[in-house]
């Protein structure tokens, strides 16, 4: 080769090194400013953690000590005979012991405290604190029910330093990166010794990922697997170790590492982990939980405690023998907690799946003032209104009732909805029988005709006209409405009978269709929906005669806003779901309070809230009521739509209004009516919950007596037919000789006794 | 002021232990046993403020009113509601809420939530009383 042509080739390799070299570095300083600046910047995108109610407890509130035990152990409250510490219970012959946790809501701190809490019976006679001084009231921490996370699906709690325990720690360096404290970013001899164990295996044992690396991939990179990707790892592995502190750098891994998959939901953090496999705090773990959760960082799916429970077993143990080999923790308290079972929470029970209807109202109401990223990504805290309890209940219920009612039926559907009717609080949402699913929000979403359900509307609608009481008489026979388009429409009754002249308390009651179609003609179709709109009701049905007899679509969400304002005495508040919102800061920046509208006066919903007792008493919800305690008065409206494609009830005792719908998702006949179905489902949840029975005070001016149901005549409490009215001043019925249904009896006989004789 | 209310509050502790056989208050008190409610419901008059929930209402209502002296109306707001989460016909938590309201500039909303308290106080009680003033305001 010439001497012109080595030195060119010389010079090429030197400009070809050089550039090379300069790409390299330069690469390299970009990946180092990438890495500080995301990783210093970096603020996780928090998604709101939702919460429920806080269970209250007061001297005289009902609640059993057993019952209380539960509620605690939901919110993964520990019973201990031992020592008491934050998240533990002691129960005692009359006495529970709690030692609460410290917690924030609504910007407020509320510190740990041990309460004592004194039993008489099944309720709370008192409370006192250790240095026996009463406590008037006690909030507990609330329930977490899940979070609003964005479409991508990474949710995560981000813990601060102080919650996270020690042996955790310790666990993670010891299984995952045993030189983690002294190597620098990458670990050579692992990555040494990783590949003589792979190599004599034939198989892949042993990574050699150290933690840094381990969070590099998750915070940076994808999981292809490219020689190119592991060395950007590399290089950013090491430049994060040399400016970062090894503190931040497992805090940071402790946040951000993925653990666990529950549908489109990717649980990321050991905060999170905790809630979702344990129920409770990271803080509180005892050693074999942490062991678990180590154990299923090595490989979510693979060690997935629900799906590869004996797997997971196995690793645990594993990650608790490496514990104690490297002194985390002793060899005695390896032992003791590879006895112990897993410890997860029931799959049915973990928040997210379990609480989506609920979630779907929550969501629906902040949407009104808050935007996506708001809710996904800025840590704000959101406390609901929701009741475990009572949601546990009523899922229950529902799934129970419908597969009783199935028997020998097409597959059927429900949802239910429970209000406290005061404040129009929304208490449990169910919006399918299968709960743990995240699937069509039959509560939300579901338009159904509603049937009898409107029948109330129409006779308030009465009742405000002044013309009519619920002692008024109505005739229940044939009628024949010309509709505009020239048909005529002749609705019939249930039972295609018509039953003549009738009160229309009984007509109500029994839900009677000719007698509610003429009343509702001569109130007016125009003051019905008037008053449908001032009950709540937004998208009003058109003026055609059949929406009388409920010929029209709501959802049952709709139904219970309407309902609410009748169980609520005429006064109109939108149901809510969000209480309020705290920021990241522990600031309050929206509350959602009551708002309230007396939209209709209270005397005329509480005269028409006695006909819907009576209802459940002598009309067609009394089957439903022979489920109930014989003291709990309810008060309640059936609704079937034609062809028996909708069942629904709604009703309420004094602390809940309960409605149901049950049906089938692609409109099939269900063979039900409100009464046989849906009701079923009312009353199997009112009999199981903590309530009063419906009871509201007389308004002034009304007096109570007896009223005999068939004839609207005054009568005596001993008649067979006497149900006690209070009616208004002047609506007060002449009074019958003897007892009303005699009466009427021996009124029929005569006649039909003269009719005979003149033929 | 705050004299006045927490007179108010030992009245409202001292009306709860004397009505101890009234329907109890609890959220979710009994399931009808032991209720005073008449058979029919619908007839069954309530007294201005029964039982044992008494105690918890009556430090809501010290807390409330220690909230609103110091200027934090949401928060006295807040608490009331709070209160009456557990005993929602107790009408002087209704009083106390229509005033918090009203502190705060909403007339409207001070006098329906005032409105709902007299349709849980007789007639005649100095409660009605106190409601019928929001209301005429």
């Amino acid at each position: 080769m010439p001497k012109k042509k080595k030195r060119r080739f010389g010079r090429y390799l030197f400009i070809t090194t050089s550039v090379t070299l300069f790409a390299a570095v330069l690469y390299g300083f970009y990946l180092s400013w990438r890495v500080t600046s995301e990783f210093s910047a970096r603020r996780w995108d928090r998604p709101a953690q939702v919460y429920a109610a806080p269970i209250e407890l007061y001297g005289g509130r009902r609640l059993s000590p057993a019952d209380l035990a539960i509620e605690l152990a939901r919110l993964g409250y520990r019973e201990t005979t031992g020592s008491l510490a934050s998240g533990r219970f002691r129960r005692t012959r009359d006495a529970v012991e709690i030692h609460t946790r410290r917690f924030e809501t609504a910007g407020r701190q509320t510190h740990e405290q041990v309460a004592r809490i004194r039993f008489s019976g099944n309720s709370i006679e008192s409370l006192v604190d250790t240095g026996g001084r009463a406590i008037p009231i006690l909030q507990l921490d609330p329930l977490l029910i899940g979070s609003i996370f964005p479409a991508h699906g990474e949710d995560r709690i981000v813990v601060v330093p102080e919650d996270v325990p020690d042996v955790l720690k310790s666990a993670l360096i010891a299984v995952e990166d045993r030189r983690f404290e002294s190597h620098i970013g990458i670990d050579v001899r692992a990555i040494a010794r990783a590949a003589i164990v792979n190599l004599t295996a034939g198989e892949i044992q042993q990574g050699a990922s150290t933690l840094t690396q381990q969070l590099v991939r998750s915070f940076f990179l994808t999981n292809e697997r490219t020689w190119r990707r592991k060395i950007n790892e590399a290089l950013m592995s090491l430049s994060l170790e040399v400016r970062h502190e090894k503190d931040e750098l497992l805090q940071a891994y402790i946040n951000e590492i993925y653990l666990g998959q529950d549908g489109t939901r990717a649980v990321h953090g050991f905060g999170l982990a905790s809630r979702f496999y344990f129920g409770k705090p990271l803080a509180e773990l005892d050693v074999h939980e942490i062991a678990l959760l180590v154990a299923v960082v090595r490989g979510p799916s693979f060690y997935d405690p629900y799906r590869n429970t004996g797997r997971a077993r196995e690793r645990r143990n594993r990650v608790l023998d490496l514990m104690a080999a490297q002194n985390v923790i002793s060899t005695d308290t390896r032992t003791m907690a590879k006895g112990r079972p897993l410890g997860t929470v029931d799959r049915q029970s973990r928040e997210s799946a379990y609480y989506a209807p609920f979630l779907d109202l929550v969501r629906r109401q902040l949407n009104r003032d808050y935007d996506a990223t708001d809710l996904e990504a800025s840590g704000l805290k959101i406390y609901t209104t929701l009741d475990p309890t009572t949601q546990a209940l009523a899922e229950w219920t529902l799934a129970t009732e419908i597969q009783r009612l199935e028997a020998n039926r097409p597959v059927l559907e429900g949802a239910v909805i429970v209000t406290n009717p005061h404040n129009a609080e929304v208490r449990a949402m169910v919006g399918s029988r299968v709960t743990g699913f995240d699937g069509f929000n039959r509560a939300l979403n579901a338009h159904r005709p509603i049937g009898s359900l409107i029948k109330p509307a129409v006779y308030l609608a009465a009742l405000e006209s002044d013309r009519h009481s619920l002692a008024s008489l109505v005739e229940d026979g044939p009628i024949n409405v010309t509709l505009a388009n020239g048909d005529i429409w002749s609705p019939a009754n249930f039972d295609d009978e018509s039953h003549g002249t009738v009160t229309a308390i009984r007509a109500l009651a029994e839900s009677f269709n000719q007698a509610t179609v003429r009343l509702g003609l001569d109130v007016g179709l125009t003051q019905v929906v008037n008053l449908l709109g001032r009950l709540g009701l937004d998208n009003l049905p058109a003026e055609y005669p059949s929406l009388l007899l409920g010929a029209f679509e709501m959802t049952p969400l709709e139904v219970t806003q309407v309902y609410n304002s009748l169980a609520n005495g005429g006064f109109r508040m939108p149901l809510r779901s969000v209480r309020s919102v705290v920021d990241v800061n522990g600031e309050t920046i929206k509350r959602y309070p009551i708002q309230i509208e007396q939209t209709v006066d209270p005397g005329d919903v509480y005269e028409l809230n006695q006909a819907l007792v009576q209802a459940m008493q002598l009309g067609t919800g009394r089957t439903a009521s022979r489920r109930l305690p014989e003291l709990l008065v309810t008060a309640g409206k059936t609704g079937t739509s034609d062809g028996f494609r909708d069942s629904w009830f709604a009703g309420f005792s004094n602390d809940h209004l309960i409605v149901s719908w049950i049906g089938n998702d692609d409109n099939e006949t269900t063979g039900l009516t409100g009464g046989s179905g849906a009701s079923q489902v009312f009353a199997g949840l009112m009999a199981r919950l903590e309530t009063r029975p419906y009871s509201a005070p007389t308004p002034a001016g009304y007096r109570a007596s007896w009223i005999d149901f068939d004839t609207g005549l005054e009568t005596e409490a001993d008649c067979p037919r006497a149900v006690r009215l209070s009616l208004e001043g002047g609506d007060r019925p002449p009074r019958a000789t003897t007892c009303g249904s005699d009466r009427a009896r021996l009124g029929s006989r005569i006649r039909s006794w003269l009719r005979g004789a003149l033929q | 002021m705050s004299r006045v209310i927490t007179i108010l509050a030992a009245a409202s502790v001292l009306a709860g232990c004397a009505a101890g056989s009234v329907p109890a208050t609890g959220a979710r008190s009994t399931t009808a046993s032991g209720s005073g409610a008449s058979a029919d419901g619908a007839g069954a008059v309530f007294p201005g403020q029964p039982a044992p929930a008494a105690r918890a209402t009556a430090a809501l209502i010290v807390q409330s009113r220690a909230e609103r002296d110091a200027g934090n109306l949401g928060g006295a707001a807040a608490t009331i509601e709070r209160a009456l989460s557990i005993a929602p016909e107790d009408a002087l938590l209704w009083i106390e809420l229509a005033e918090i309201r009203l502190a705060q500039g909403d007339r409207q909303l001070a006098e329906e939530v005032a409105r709902k308290a007299l349709t849980l106080t007789n007639t005649n009680s100095p409660l009605a009383a106190r409601a019928h003033r929001l209301i005429t305001r």
